[in-house]
């Protein structure tokens, strides 16, 4: 091959990782079959592998695949659709294919019906009537892009048992009939809050981990965010996620050591934190907070702003703090939230203030709730229970790095 | 973005005039549109009836109009597109065109608006 034929294939296998999910999401509409669309945008890549080296590279990638990828589609509709199926398809296709008013044509033709597709697909994937796992899973496959083979190794499953659930969540798509279309205003609200929380456990999914090689999942996270964000403007919870996510994000250089141990927020080295993400993260979260109608992810955004304002934890504006948690505490007032708020309460009133309030929580199974504990009790010179408190997070932390610190802190260090 | 004409031109020897089926240019001029659309950059696009089927208007010296039928002059054009991308993108796209079509293509740019001209006269 000649380079120029390399630089088109590379170029090709970049556009389809950016262009995927919204190639499928189209494909879904005009074709009524995630598998059929999958397949086709598949089949278009291996096209496009044949064809730009030759042709070179067209001038809007994204509309080439959306393009090929529906010929393929018809394609295949027409060699194996069973009448019925073929039906439907044919109809489905006859609403795009006619011709355009040109009078119209003009006035739609800045419109993007490729987003709106991705937000459909989006709503599908997040559909209350699948599982929480399912429902990230296909987030991430269909709208993220990301293989099979990605998804089952950053939620420790074995390849087989992922595409099976992937395999069962798009069949009950199909057999539940779950609706391919952005809900209506009345039940938008709690839709989107479905949609963010699976974005939300696909970011923290992806932050618990170190450093790795592959994209982590918390930037994939915040990528699809940022779309839903322009798709949907008016949400002020899908801005305030995103702020929340950018502001979480913006500290993970400071969150490892150079052996991979984690470091708390005291003791992380704010000088690493990304200015550029922490920068935007504040100016979207100040945007919002004017608005008056924050939810729980613009409170724990503004709290994250707050840290971030702040040069050291000795500096920080812990009153601030203080009454936004005790706002997220007002709409959810769980014992999580209020674990967290004890810490605070812990900066502003002193440990043993907090300390009392954290021993009424019925939070024994959580490591965090000891962890927590561990601290206030260290702060009061309890020391024997604090080490007690330390090895009993340290027995329930769910990865090694955590797992480590606690133990390391149960032997004063 | 800038606006632009890409006019297909049909000469006796371009490969679309030797072409008997022509299946495949309309398969690929299809495709060519809903890549357009599919790109945000489709303003409008038709194929022209033959030159006969043409009406001349003709402006005479003294200001008066008269009608003309067949073709005003001998013409190649057959079809136009009215495409609106980024200007990096035009000479791409208009390229796409002819090798879809078989035929010559010209691309050219827009003037602004003759409102806007007007507005620029002193």
């Amino acid at each position: 091959m000649t380079s120029s034929a390399d630089v088109a294939a590379d170029v090709a296998a970049e556009a389809f990782r950016l262009e995927r999910g919204k190639a499928v999401a189209t494909l879904v509409r005009m074709l009524g079959n995630i598998d059929a669309a999958e397949e086709a945008v598949q089949d278009a890549f291996v096209r496009a592998l044949e064809v730009w080296p030759r042709d070179g590279i067209p001038p809007a990638p994204a509309a080439w695949i959306v393009t090929t990828a529906k010929n393929r589609g018809i394609d295949v509709i027409r060699r194996e659709g069973s009448r019925q199926s073929r039906y439907e398809g044919a109809a489905r296709l006859a609403g795009d294919g006619t011709e355009p008013d040109p009078a119209q044509a003009v006035a739609e033709h800045l419109d993007d019906p490729v987003n709106d597709d991705q937000l459909r697909l989006m709503f599908t994937c997040c559909h209350p009537a699948l599982g929480l796992e399912s429902q990230v899973a296909l987030t991430l496959r269909l709208i993220a892009g990301l293989e099979t083979r990605d998804i089952a190794r950053a939620f420790l499953t074995p390849e087989p048992t992922m595409a099976q659930r992937l395999t069962r969540a798009k069949r009950k798509i199909a057999a539940a009939n779950i609706p391919y279309r952005v809900p209506g205003a009345k039940e938008l609200p709690e839709r989107v809050s479905a949609v963010l929380a699976v974005l939300y456990l696909v970011f923290n999914n992806g932050y618990g981990e170190a450093q790795t090689d592959s994209p982590p999942l918390s930037r994939e996270a915040i990528r699809l965010t940022r779309s839903l964000v322009e798709l949907l403007p008016h949400e002020l919870e899908a801005r305030g996620l995103l702020a929340l996510m950018l502001l979480t994000e913006a500290r993970r250089p400071a969150r490892f050591d150079s052996h991979g141990d984690l470091v708390l927020l005291a003791g992380q080295d704010r000088s690493l934190w990304d200015a550029s993400l922490t920068a935007e993260g504040r100016g979207i979260i100040a945007e919002c907070m004017v608005q008056r109608q924050a939810g729980p992810y613009q409170l724990q955004a503004a709290i994250s702003a707050v840290h971030s304002m702040a040069p050291s934890t000795e500096r920080t504006a812990w009153d601030q703090i203080l009454s936004l948690y005790d706002a997220l505490f007002a709409q959810q007032p769980t014992a999580v939230v209020e674990l967290n708020r004890a810490v605070v309460v812990a900066e502003v009133n002193g440990p043993e203030r907090a300390l009392s309030i954290v021993n009424g929580l019925p939070l024994e199974r959580y490591y965090l709730w000891h962890a927590t504990r561990a601290n206030f009790l260290s702060r009061l010179g309890r020391t024997d229970e604090a080490r007690e408190a330390y090895l009993a997070g340290a027995a329930l932390a769910p990865t090694e790095a955590e797992r480590a610190f606690l133990a390391g802190r149960a032997q004063g260090g | 973005m800038a606006l632009y004409l890409v006019a297909a031109q049909h000469r006796a020897d371009s490969p679309f005039n030797l072409l008997e089926d022509h299946t495949q240019v309309w398969r690929d001029l299809t495709d060519f549109d809903d890549e357009l659309r599919a790109a945000g950059a489709l303003v409008f696009s038709r194929g022209l009836e033959e030159p006969d089927a043409a009406v001349a208007f003709r402006t005479h010296a003294d200001g008066s109009v008269a009608r003309q039928e067949g073709p005003y002059a001998p013409t190649t054009l057959a079809g136009m597109w009215i495409i609106d991308c980024p200007e990096q993108d035009a000479e791409r796209w208009a390229q796409r065109c002819a090798a879809a079509h078989r035929c010559d293509v010209e691309l050219r740019p827009f003037q602004p608006h003759v409102s806007d001209q007007l507005k620029e006269l002193p």
